[in-house]
């Protein structure tokens, strides 16, 4: 039925039939590094096709569109620009909450009229394309949508993803005098330096690299298997200083954390600031997701979410984007090496309802 | 209504059929924005959420219920309370020797120390609660001015704790304790505490035994004013707390916005309110039928 | 009593200090040039610059004043409509204006929030600024009535009944007599109502949908990544205004009668004090 039989392990759709196929994700996941690294050139190529005149539709935008996404998590300008070019055309960004999987997608399913846009997870893509409102782009009229990388684009079926990134280890190892290079070693350490681990706040994440310590997949919709791993985070927890959302890694700089789980773009450039920070992604596996912006069905302005996506992936835009964030981006831009997805990485996917639930219910009581 | 007893003057019968006029906004406000929302949340406790829709359905499931339970949910809830009792303790304790201070303080001096407590209340809550994120990191201020006056040594180590969590719920409301005790310490007269002395009483005796009596109602005022919000806050928990301090306005506030799962949530608020009511019963024994105090 | 005294002071200065530690702490930090607000960077005003050129924020703030008045021209509505009923009303219609004003204040904001939110959601009506204004007056305009009626206990009715004996239509004794001195108490709870409102963040962030964005929902926001100096500069620049406010209507209505029972909700007044 779907026209794209998966080649690449990133390629499995979110449908409720997909879902099955996610625990084969582990196997695969080696593709991901080497598809990049074939490509690595994709994004001088890409400049070619520069972002100018990219509607296909006649006549001036008009209209607004709503998009839920996270704060400033978009090119320092681009809004401005884009407005500035199409007079007609506004966008209205809507502070999103992004801590927790499933509640973007939530907060649109329960007010899909409220929104033309939305920043989501592949995970929270397919949330909402199994609750039936993604209105897909229509990426043939995107020229800038060529230059975004293959592997990332099967990856984000129906949306245009933005940015990608890994959960791993970091360490001082000035501080910490034991060893760490896998899960195992992680939740063996923390114990040892009380107050001294800052976890990130997302519950995926966290529950995910835990499954993957237990030899679980990131991926897994058992619900024994994610209340297991709910018991293993909650074993370490009284060894937990926080869990944070962003600027884990300046707790690595200070000192004030020796240990973290957390993102390798903030990794990497507090790793230029103290040069004792370590990198570690653990070889069994570690979470991976795609992120990026998703159309919501029903919009009455999917000229203008397309231009503006569209807009958001020319280069002069995306480059002042990824400058800016520091993310690691989906056109194959040279970035530090951290930063390049590993083989073992394992990309966040959608759960279907029930292990979505039991992944929620199990970060409640994490939190509680 | 307006031709119901006695006729009388032409100003009470005006009097009385605006009465109903009057009361109109207040009633319909309290009606539709306060009885009926309550009122649906208890219904939603009850229901079910379609994990794949997020659409309610209503029924009469204790499953919610039943969930709260659960020894992490007990804990949250004995936690959330004895902070918010623990915090009102704390601002009753440095705002009683501040309001009596203030109190005893004459003319100008009084004007300014009391606007000097008002003012901070008018500066953002947000920024404030995240300021002392910075302050009392270890190797921040706070820990240096410790240092400075010799009274800790070593790392601070209390960020992202309960105590952090009750640093900033202390700082951020402690005005609402001063104020009321101010206020009750204020009509204690002076004369009092001068005629115990002049009969051989200690001081300490003295605040102890008469003016503390005697303000009874402002302690009971600044510690429901303090208690309650301390109880439901979100925002200094999430940002103090670590993410791993929550308390039962964060886990409300989560359901809602996070897991989507609104029956738990409304279950968590139906057992928050009864939790409150029973509080505030206690407290308006303690104080008398006083109706004046908030 | 000295040194009771004297430890007492010293307590008021350390709660003083401790109460104003933060507010330094981000107006210095609004001017630091250290981006990452590590260190000091040294001096900058770059971050007000950048905060004051945000098509956002602009819209934020306001977005923030829009409903804040509103919240305020309605909640002093109620307010004065429940406290000159409360006048005329018996025992049992005191009873109930008392019951619902002591319920909405002590309701923690959060069961406010979700419930109204639930309601809205229910009856499928628009989250935005209508519903934020809606959702601020349930607990504001029960504090505007406190504050309304500790100033109505203590005037004298004597004029207004005059009024009406001299053949003045109730409205227009209302607005000759009646209002004028409640004057006070209206610029107090007003101003309470406004600032509480523009510092509001559970019902405005529950009730915004994707129609409005105050600016306590898009510092917390910019905040929940990353403190910055703009952060720290809107906070700031929150504060002046806030304060300015404040600092006029206490020029105006005086400490004592105003702001200090509108807090308290005491019935403190000047008369009872001078």
């Amino acid at each position: 039925m779907s026209e794209q039989s998966p080649r690449s392990p990133l390629d499995s759709r979110p449908s409720r039939r997909g879902l099955f196929k996610f625990r084969a994700l582990a196997v695969g996941a080696f593709s991901v590094a080497s598809l990049l690294a074939a490509c690595g050139g994709a994004g001088s190529s890409a400049t070619s096709t520069t972002g100018a005149a990219t509607q296909t539709s006649t006549g001036p935008l008009t209209g607004e569109v709503k998009f839920l996404n996270l704060t400033d998590w978009i090119g320092p300008h681009t809004v401005e620009d884009f407005q500035s070019k199409n007079p007609g055309a506004t966008i209205t960004q809507i502070a999103e909450d992004m801590t927790s999987s499933s509640g973007p997608a939530a907060v649109v399913i329960q007010n899909p009229s409220a929104y033309d846009m939305v920043f989501l997870d592949a995970s929270g893509l397919g949330q909402l394309t199994a609750a039936g409102q993604v209105q897909p782009y229509d990426t043939a009229a995107m020229p800038n949508y060529s230059a975004i990388l293959p592997v990332f684009q099967k990856a984000f079926p129906q949306g245009v993803p933005l940015d990608t990134g890994q959960i791993g280890i970091a360490y001082r190892k000035d501080k910490v005098s034991e060893k760490i290079a896998t899960w195992k070693d992680f939740w063996s350490v923390v114990p040892k330096y009380p107050g001294k681990t800052i976890l990130i706040d997302y519950d995926r994440d966290v529950i995910g690299n835990a499954l993957i310590m237990l030899g679980y997949s990131a991926n897994s919709t058992n619900t024994d298997e994610i209340n297991k791993a709910k018991d293993a985070v909650l074993a370490i927890k009284p060894a937990v200083q926080a869990f944070k959302v962003l600027d884990i890694a300046k707790s690595l700089v200070d000192g004030s954390a020796y240990m973290t789980m957390g993102y390798d773009f903030e990794t990497a450039a507090a790793m230029e600031k103290n040069p004792n920070i370590a990198w570690v992604a653990p070889p069994e596996g570690l979470v991976a997701y795609v992120e990026g912006w998703v159309a919501v069905k029903g919009t009455q302005h999917m000229d203008i979410a397309q231009s503006f996506t569209d807009f958001q992936h020319s280069p002069d835009q995306y480059k002042s984007f990824v400058d800016t964030m520091g993310v690691p981006n989906v056109q194959g831009l040279k970035q530090p090496p951290i930063m390049d997805p590993v083989p073992q990485a394992q990309f966040l996917q959608y759960l279907g309802p029930e292990a979505t639930q039991a992944v929620a219910d199990a970060w409640t009581q994490i939190k509680s | 209504m307006t031709d119901s007893s006695s006729a009388g003057a032409a100003r009470q019968r005006a009097g009385r059929t605006l009465r109903w006029p009057l009361a109109a906004p207040t009633l319909i406000v309290w009606a539709t924005l306060f009885a009926v929302p309550v009122a649906l949340l208890i219904l939603f406790s009850f229901g079910r959420i379609d994990p794949s829709t997020y659409k309610v359905s209503f029924g009469w499931t204790f499953s919610n219920y039943s969930k709260l339970l659960e020894p992490v949910y007990a804990s949250m809830l004995v936690r959330s309370l004895l902070i918010a009792v623990a915090s009102a303790f704390i601002c009753l304790l440095v705002g009683f020797p501040t309001a009596y201070f203030i109190s005893r303080c004459q003319g100008r001096l009084q004007q300014l120390l009391l606007l000097a407590v008002i003012i901070p209340f008018w500066v953002s809550f947000i920024v404030r609660t995240y300021a002392w994120v910075s302050l009392l990191r270890n190797g921040g201020p706070v820990e240096a001015l410790l240092r400075g006056l010799h009274i800790g040594s070593g790392a601070l180590d209390i960020l992202y704790t309960p105590g952090s969590v009750m640093v900033g719920m202390v700082v951020n409301y402690l005005p609402l304790m001063i104020l009321p005790l101010f206020v009750a310490l204020e009509r204690v007269d002076p004369s009092l505490e001068f005629a115990a002395a002049d009969l051989g009483t200690p001081p300490r005796r003295v605040l102890t035994r008469v003016v503390l009596p005697l303000s009874v109602p402002g302690v009971v005022a600044g510690v429901v004013l303090v208690a309650i919000p301390a109880a439901g806050e979100y925002v200094v928990p999430a940002i103090l707390g670590g993410g791993k301090t929550s308390m039962f306005g964060n886990v409300i506030f989560d359901q809602f916005t996070k897991t989507g799962n609104y029956p738990f949530g409304a279950a968590l608020a139906v057992v928050f309110i009864a939790f409150l009511m029973l509080a505030l019963v206690l407290a308006r024994v303690a104080i008398g039928s006083r109706e004046d105090v908030v | 009593m000295g040194r009771i005294r004297l430890s007492f002071g010293l307590i008021t200065v350390v709660v003083l200090a401790s109460l104003y530690l933060p507010i330094v702490f981000v107006f210095i930090n609004a001017f630091n040039a250290d981006e990452e607000l590590l260190g000091w960077g040294g001096f900058s005003t770059s971050a007000f610059s950048k905060v004051l050129s945000d098509a956002r924020l602009r819209h934020a703030f306001l977005t923030s004043f829009t409903i804040a008045i509103s919240a305020t021209v309605v909640s002093l509505v109620v307010a004065v409509t429940a406290g000159l009923w409360a006048r005329r009303a018996g025992k049992i219609g005191r009873a109930a204006l008392g019951f619902s004003v002591y319920s909405r204040l002590v309701l923690p904001e959060v069961v406010l929030a979700v419930g109204v939110f639930g309601l809205l959601r229910k009856m499928d009506l628009p989250l935005g600024q209508p519903a934020i204004v809606a959702g601020h007056v349930v607990f504001l305009s029960a504090l505007a009535t406190v504050v309304v009626q500790a100033r109505l206990r203590t005037m004298n009715e004597t004029l207004e009944q005059a009024a009406a004996d001299l053949g003045a239509t109730p409205l227009r004794a209302f607005r000759r007599v009646t209002l004028p001195q409640l004057m006070p108490a209206l610029l107090a709870g007003g101003l309470l109502v406004l600032t509480f409102s523009l510092d509001d963040l559970l019902l405005s962030q529950f009730l915004a949908g994707s129609n409005a964005e105050t600016v306590p929902m898009l510092l917390l926001g910019l905040i929940r990544f990353k403190i910055t100096p703009e952060a720290n500069a809107i906070g700031a620049l929150m504060m002046l205004i806030t304060v300015t406010i404040l600092v006029l209507a206490v020029a105006v209505v005086g400490l004592r009668s105003g702001v200090l029972s509108a807090i308290t909700g005491s019935n403190q007044t000047e008369g009872d004090q001078e």
